[in-house]
């Protein structure tokens, strides 16, 4: 019983003496390449957001609307995006490299998955980047405008078109990636549809209301010769 | 600029023509109705005034889907004999010109300056088509300046109702006085005077096809004149009576080619407008008299309803555009408002700040430069119903002295304006101070 349980307890010190031999090494490494990433990711930061002038750029993300569609509108400086940028693509580097160390079957088909991946998500992440500006710019468009022309719920109107705008990027981007294709173009389509019959609805309403309007209509043409005089 | 460069019918025009001392423009769309009048007018200020002088009146038309181009033509001045002591040596020709480009205003004079430049006139008049109180003597008023006593703009100078111009009254021209520093009291009254040598500059510009082409343009001729140091004058021109016209035309677009013309030229004459403090009177021909005034119907509550509309939903775009005392002042007066139905009233002061606020915003591109401009309107329209709840009762001078506490109050504050415009904030309580300081001074060199 007793030299039984001996070998067993002998070859679970071997098992695990093997595994550290397997394992120690590259998780030693990884650890190591973790450590150096992290240094380096800093430094980068750290160099980019202290050398990096990018007033052009600057410039360009305030004009789009980009700065203010991340809230930093007055305080935004382009080195720190730009900063911000090396910093997570060199975790990532070195998060892949890290794992491409153990050299097993399951990380070697994570890395090329992330590598066949990557040119896909960046242009995903692009496209919905400019889709969030997109929208912005015509939510604050149709806001201003509604707000001029006396249009009722104004803001319900601006997020409507935020929202048409940003989920038409995401299905974009979706089909960037191949991912629930279907499932997303049918629920943008059934998004668009309602809001194109909701529209249509109210326009409805509103033009069979219009003839009630005669008198507030005749007003405001009296009305615009103030307009009229600059 | 040659003849080349016009469409083909005015290029014809031109070899018809060769020369003319005097250009008369008046542009058009669909004024059907009033053109002829105003040409009439035109054609007898012409014929008795400048009959010596060869002349012409370009009609520039918008693609008018009216007669308003057969008015123009057809016209005829059946009392001229009454009007006129001798028979003039030239004929006053008329041209009816379809302008291209962006449609507007601005597109419709650029087309007469051209005209004007290739037939080397001396002077040029531009007047609007939907004027109903021209009378001959404004042609002589407009041209008599630049022809006789070297004037190379001439602005109008009208009386008009306590409630008409409000653009021009609460912000253009006490913004243009402050940063220019001459009381050109009509800077967009659409009727102007202009020298051969400044339809020259105009043109030399490259910035047509900006706000300028539509209802920016009147502004940008003032201020151009004004910053370049062309010797500028005014005419009083009695009451300015005019159709309504475009209908096409919201005030929200107005207000955006107009402040948006006044800005858009603020950093290029950034280096003039900030050495000037103060400002001084500008000459004033023509004899003054009083003239019945046309009332102007307007809706004040329907003004505040559309300020607390704004307050509701803008926050967001006034917050780029605001610093934030006027962010929360506008803020407490839509609540206020709101609330207890309290007294309305928008202090001069503030109105200012959020109108330098606005030029800064402008210019450091916070947001889309439209956006900026577009949201103005809830401000404007609730200083206006502010105006018009202060001066129910009051009569034409004491309107005018109120709107005069307003240019100066502009002055007063510019010193801030200067400091943001550099990226600085100043201190509220030495603004004061520092306006006080320097005297008006004759900043403006005269152009050789």
């Amino acid at each position: 019983m007793t030299e039984s349980m001996n070998r067993i307890w002998g070859l679970t010190l071997q098992r695990i003496d093997s595994y550290i031999a397997l394992f120690l090494p590259p998780f030693l490494v990884a650890l190591a390449i973790v450590f150096v990433t992290w240094l380096l990711a800093r430094t980068a930061r750290w160099l980019l957001v202290r050398t990096s002038h990018g007033g052009r750029f600057d410039s360009f993300l305030r004009e789009s609307g980009i700065a203010n569609l991340l809230h930093r509108p007055l305080h935004w400086r382009s080195a720190r995006l730009v900063a911000d940028v090396a910093y997570a693509a060199i975790w990532v580097a070195g998060g892949l490299l890290a794992l491409s160390v153990f050299d097993s079957s399951a990380t070697g088909a994570m890395v090329g998955t992330a590598l066949s991946l990557l040119p896909k998500l960046v242009i995903a992440a692009l496209l919905l980047v400019f889709g969030a500006w997109l929208a912005q710019f015509l939510a604050r468009s149709i806001l201003i405008w509604a707000v001029n022309e006396n249009v009722a719920r104004p803001r319900y109107w601006a997020l409507g078109v935020r929202i048409l705008v940003f989920s038409l990027s995401v299905v974009v981007a979706a089909e960037t990636l191949d991912f629930a294709r279907y499932a997303i173009i049918g629920t943008y389509l059934i998004l668009l549809a309602g809001a194109v019959v909701s529209l249509s609805l109210g326009l409805g309403y509103r033009l069979r209301n219009a003839g009630s309007d005669g008198p507030r209509a005749e007003e405001r043409e009296r009305e615009q010769s103030l307009w009229h005089h600059l | 600029m040659t003849s080349a460069d016009l469409p083909a019918e005015a290029a014809s025009c031109l070899q018809r023509l060769g020369k003319s001392d005097i250009v008369i423009g008046v542009p058009s769309y669909n004024n059907g109705r009033t053109i002829a009048h105003v040409v009439r007018a035109a054609h007898a200020g012409l014929s008795k005034y400048y009959g010596q002088y060869t002349s012409v009146i370009i009609n520039s038309d918008g693609g008018s889907t009216d007669d308003t181009r057969e008015k123009v033509l057809g016209t005829a001045v059946e009392d001229s004999h009454l009007l006129m002591l001798r028979t003039p040596l030239s004929p006053v020709h008329r041209l009816s010109l379809p302008y291209h480009g962006i449609p507007g205003k601005g597109s419709a004079f650029r087309l007469v300056f051209r005209m004007a430049e290739a037939l080397n006139a001396k002077a040029c008049a531009v007047i609007d088509s939907d004027l109903r109180s021209i009378t001959p003597e404004w042609i002589d008023l407009l041209l008599r300046p630049v022809l006789h006593a070297s004037y190379d703009f001439v602005a109008p100078y009208y009386h008009r109702h306590k409630y008409d111009g409000t653009i021009t009254n609460s912000i253009v021209y006490p913004l243009t006085r402050s940063l220019y520093g001459q009381r050109v009291r009509q800077p967009i009254g659409g009727d102007f005077g202009l020298s051969g040598r400044l339809v020259r500059r105009y043109l030399e510009r490259d910035d047509w096809e900006t706000d300028v082409a539509r209802f920016g343009i009147d502004i940008w001729l003032t201020t151009i004149a004004l910053a370049e140091g062309y010797r500028v004058c005014q005419s009083f021109l009695g009451a300015k009576l005019h159709d309504a016209k475009d209908p096409g035309a919201d005030l929200t677009a107005m207000l955006n080619q107009v402040t948006g013309s006044v800005f858009q030229l603020l950093p290029e004459y950034r280096h003039v407008w900030q050495s000037i403090a103060g400002s001084r009177p500008v000459d004033l021909f023509g004899f003054r008299y009083d003239v019945g005034l046309e009332p102007v119907a307007v809706n004040v509550q329907r003004m505040i309803a559309a300020f607390l509309q704004g307050c509701e939903n803008l926050e967001e775009v006034w917050n780029l555009a605001l610093g934030e005392d006027q962010l929360r002042a506008w803020s407490e007066l839509g609540k206020r408002h709101q609330g207890n139905g309290a007294v309305f009233h928008v202090e001069d002061e503030l109105w200012v700040r959020t109108i330098h606020d606005f030029a800064c915003a402008w210019r450091e591109h916070r947001i889309e430069r439209g956006h900026i401009l577009r949201s103005l309107t809830p401000l404007y329209l609730a200083r206006v119903a502010s105006f018009v709840l202060d001066t129910v009762e009051d009569d034409g001078p004491r309107v005018e002295d109120k709107i005069e506490n307003l240019c100066l109050c502009f002055e007063r504050l510019k010193p801030e304006l200067v400091a943001a415009w550099s990226g600085r904030r100043i201190a509220r309580g030495k603004v004061t101070d520092e306006a006080r300081a320097p005297e008006p001074q004759a900043h403006v060199e005269v152009k050789q």
